[in-house]
């Protein structure tokens, strides 16, 4: 059908209002997670090899030095052996820049201050700045009395860049230590030129399609926008019939929505808080994101499963676009979960989890789990079409896949060897990232971010192809 | 209205269907055919080969015994069905009145009906707003459009259905059979509203089994038999050819 010339859509406005809208949400998540992904923590660990050097006595001199591994850093770690005694006497830690002998700080402690087998952080919480690839020291003397002195864990495995001096003289060995700081990340660069990049490339598919519909040529993107604001009132209409329809018989009516997910809380919480409570942090909250983003899920995947064969006597009589009915479908559990946010607000209220600026990431998992949804109803209600049977073989699958998610167990208890499944499964990444931006607060690591993205692409994509491919028969089989 | 432009052009449409021996509705059975090596079905060919162009504001009526392919070939031009061979352009908006009130949903009102309808025969929001009063009165509903539909008797949904379905001035009507609903009044009323709208310069596209009918409104006639056109002409030579043959 050429109905495309009929309606004449505002492309310029749409494609400006695309441009702007995309360069603003990128500036909002640099702000958000900058600062967080533009440094990236570091450890250099060694292990406690269980020698000890010489003790720290008559003045002896300690040098360990080291080519700084990191722009930053928080702490330098050693580990003193007081041989089980009471030692005395004055030792002196300085730490230095041994090229230009600028001391960053020194300290005297008394010997017998020291434990067994006590772990000393040297910089004692300062930090030493942009020190990436300088040559550092940490200098040891002691006045102590021999038989009344601290001693210094080391290992005998010569490192490069490292080196153990003991009264000037080079010894084999590093020692027990460990470094934390932090390194600067290309973060930014990338971020910018991922930007810059992918603004670029949008704003070329706009010129391209302004043209395109100048010229009156067809293109995907404008038969897209077409059949948005053509069937837009359409959609509209059968998300308000489905919302409608689900309360309208019922006393408490959309407070539903609110409650069904706290109930199911207080019933988890009861059951399993024993459980798991003490090795999970703020287990309420932890167990009602698990809810909420399951029962969504499991709603729009049961609704959504019958799309098309419901609305068999619609789609034997009038045209439609068949995608309707699924998208539809989708569109009205995500009223739902937008409800059953409220309660999980309250419930982060009560329990005073603190509330971040990074909450504004959780549109992200939200968006691509819907995306996910649609993906997977696209499939199932395209082969619900087929086969009957698919609607008993999902509820007892979805049950399955309830249990193979952790909403209310932790994840730590999650044996090894399964965990690669788990990592292919996209709700438990949705729930993760939503868990890690709630509990924590912060933005989860960019990899998390590339799960959930292609958990969600992915299935969405074969979820089209599948319904693009069969729906042409649909109307002979349902 | 435009001169001579083909609104509806159809190229060499068949239409295949597989018979039952074909259609698995569930895995087991499918399975089970698999298995045995039975996963051939029958094909039923509802149109063959059918090839016709429609000017803008003929009146066409399609006649044909039982089986013959005149509802698939109404469904094939609405869209609704996808011809196994063969391509369809049609030039502007079809409104199908194939069968009244399909979506209807019975837990909604009278009200929220009309525009959950509307939007599925494809109406804008503002147009049914514009017409919406039109629609209520020439229902006759009164107070119970705000009453859910499962409150209403057969005869008042079949008159609202046909409210909404003839509100517009399609460019393309797709009749199957004239629809005459509700009691005695009602269904001269809504006759009438049919004629006029099939008499309105409306490319009117007509299938009734009424040879009465057809020779009273159409022009042009096309007679359908065994999915092939068996005939397309003039009205009067092809109503007299199958009457014959029927007799």
């Amino acid at each position: 059908m050429k109905m495309e010339q009929m309606i004449k859509i505002p492309l310029v406005k749409y494609c400006l209002i695309g441009i702007t809208g995309y360069m603003v949400t990128l500036s909002l998540f640099w702000l958000l997670v900058g600062s967080q992904f533009r440094w990236s923590s570091e450890t250099v660990v060694f292990p406690n090899g269980h020698a000890v050097i010489g003790e720290l006595a008559d003045g002896t001199e300690i040098v360990q030095s080291f080519i700084s591994p990191m722009d930053e850093i928080e702490r330098i770690e050693v580990y003193f052996a007081t041989c089980a005694r009471i030692n005395s006497g004055l030792l002196t830690i300085s730490v230095q820049d041994l090229d230009t002998g600028f001391e960053y700080l020194r300290m005297e402690l008394d010997a017998d201050a020291f434990l067994e087998d006590t772990r000393y952080d040297v910089l004692q919480g300062q930090t030493l700045r942009d020190v990436s690839h300088r040559r550092l020291g940490v200098v040891f003397r002691a006045d102590s009395a021999p038989e009344r002195a601290l001693m210094l864990y080391q290992d005998n495995t010569a490192r490069d860049g490292y080196t153990l001096a003991i009264n000037g003289r080079e010894s084999v060995g590093t020692l027990t230590m460990e470094i934390g700081g932090s390194s600067r990340t290309s973060f930014n660069r990338s971020f910018m030129i991922f930007a810059i990049a992918s603004s670029l490339i949008l704003a070329a598919y706009c010129v391209n399609l302004i043209a395109r519909q100048r010229k009156g040529k067809k293109s995907y993107g404008l038969s897209f926008l077409y059949n948005i604001s053509k069937y837009r009132f359409l959609l509209n209409q059968l998300v308000k019939r489905d919302f409608k329809v689900k309360y309208k018989r019922s006393v408490l009516g959309v407070l539903w929505s609110l409650l069904n997910p706290l109930m199911t809380m207080l019933i988890q919480y009861i059951v399993f808080s024993t459980l798991f409570k003490s090795s999970i942090n703020n287990f309420p909250v932890y167990l009602l994101i698990g809810i909420i983003f399951f029962s969504y899920f499991t709603e729009t995947s049961s609704l959504g499963i019958g799309a098309i064969v419901d609305n068999a006597s619609l789609i034997t009589k009038v045209y439609v676009p068949k995608y309707i009915f699924p998208v539809s479908r989708v569109f009205s559990s995500c009223i739902n979960l937008m409800l059953s946010l409220i309660p999980l607000v309250a419930v982060i209220g009560i329990t005073g989890t603190a509330i971040t600026p990074q909450y504004l990431l959780l549109i992200l998992p939200l968006v691509l789990m819907t995306m996910f949804c649609l993906g997977m109803v696209m499939l199932l209600s395209s082969i619900m079409v087929y086969f009957r049977d698919t609607r008993f073989l999902w509820n007892v699958l979805s049950l399955l896949w309830m249990y193979a998610t952790p909403i209310f167990y932790p994840e730590s208890i999650i044996p090894e060897a399964i965990l690669p499944f788990y990592r292919l499964n996209p709700m438990y990444r949705f729930i993760q990232f939503a868990r890690i931006v709630v509990l924590e607060g912060v933005s989860p690591r960019p990899r998390v971010y590339l799960a959930c993205f292609l958990s969600a692409v992915i299935p969405l994509i074969i979820g089209i192809l599948v319904f693009k491919k069969l729906q042409g028969k649909f109307v002979l089989y349902i | 209205m435009k001169g001579n432009a083909m609104i509806i052009e159809t190229n060499g449409i068949s239409m295949m269907y597989k018979l039952n021996a074909g259609r698995f509705n569930s895995l087991k059975e499918y399975s089970l055919a698999l298995i045995q090596g039975k996963l051939h079905y029958d094909e039923f060919w509802a149109l063959r080969d059918v090839s016709l162009q429609v000017q803008c504001g003929e009146i066409v009526g399609v006649i044909g015994n039982n089986g013959a392919g005149k509802s698939t070939l109404l469904k094939v031009l609405s869209g609704i069905l996808k011809p196994t061979k063969g391509n369809v352009a049609v030039n502007g908006n079809i409104v199908p009145m194939l069968e009244l009130g399909s979506g209807f949903d019975h837990e909604l009102t009278g009200r929220e009906n009309i525009f959950l309808n509307g939007a599925i025969l494809g109406y804008s929001k503002e147009f049914l707003l514009s017409k919406y009063d039109e629609i209520v009165d020439f229902s006759e509903l009164g107070i119970f459009i705000d009453q859910p539909l499962r409150n209403y008797s057969s005869g008042m949904l079949m008159r609202l259905a046909f409210s909404v379905a003839t509100i517009v001035d399609p460019e393309i009507l797709i009749v199957d059979e004239i629809l005459a609903v509700g009691d005695d009044r009602f269904q001269r009323k809504s006759k009438n509203k049919m004629l006029s709208m099939m008499g309105g310069g409306t490319t009117v596209f007509f299938v009734s089994h009424s040879l009465d009918q057809i020779r009273e409104l159409c022009g042009r006639a096309i007679w359908l038999e065994k999915g092939e056109i068996k005939m397309d002409g003039d009205m009067l030579e092809v109503c007299d050819a199958y009457a014959c043959a029927s007799s």
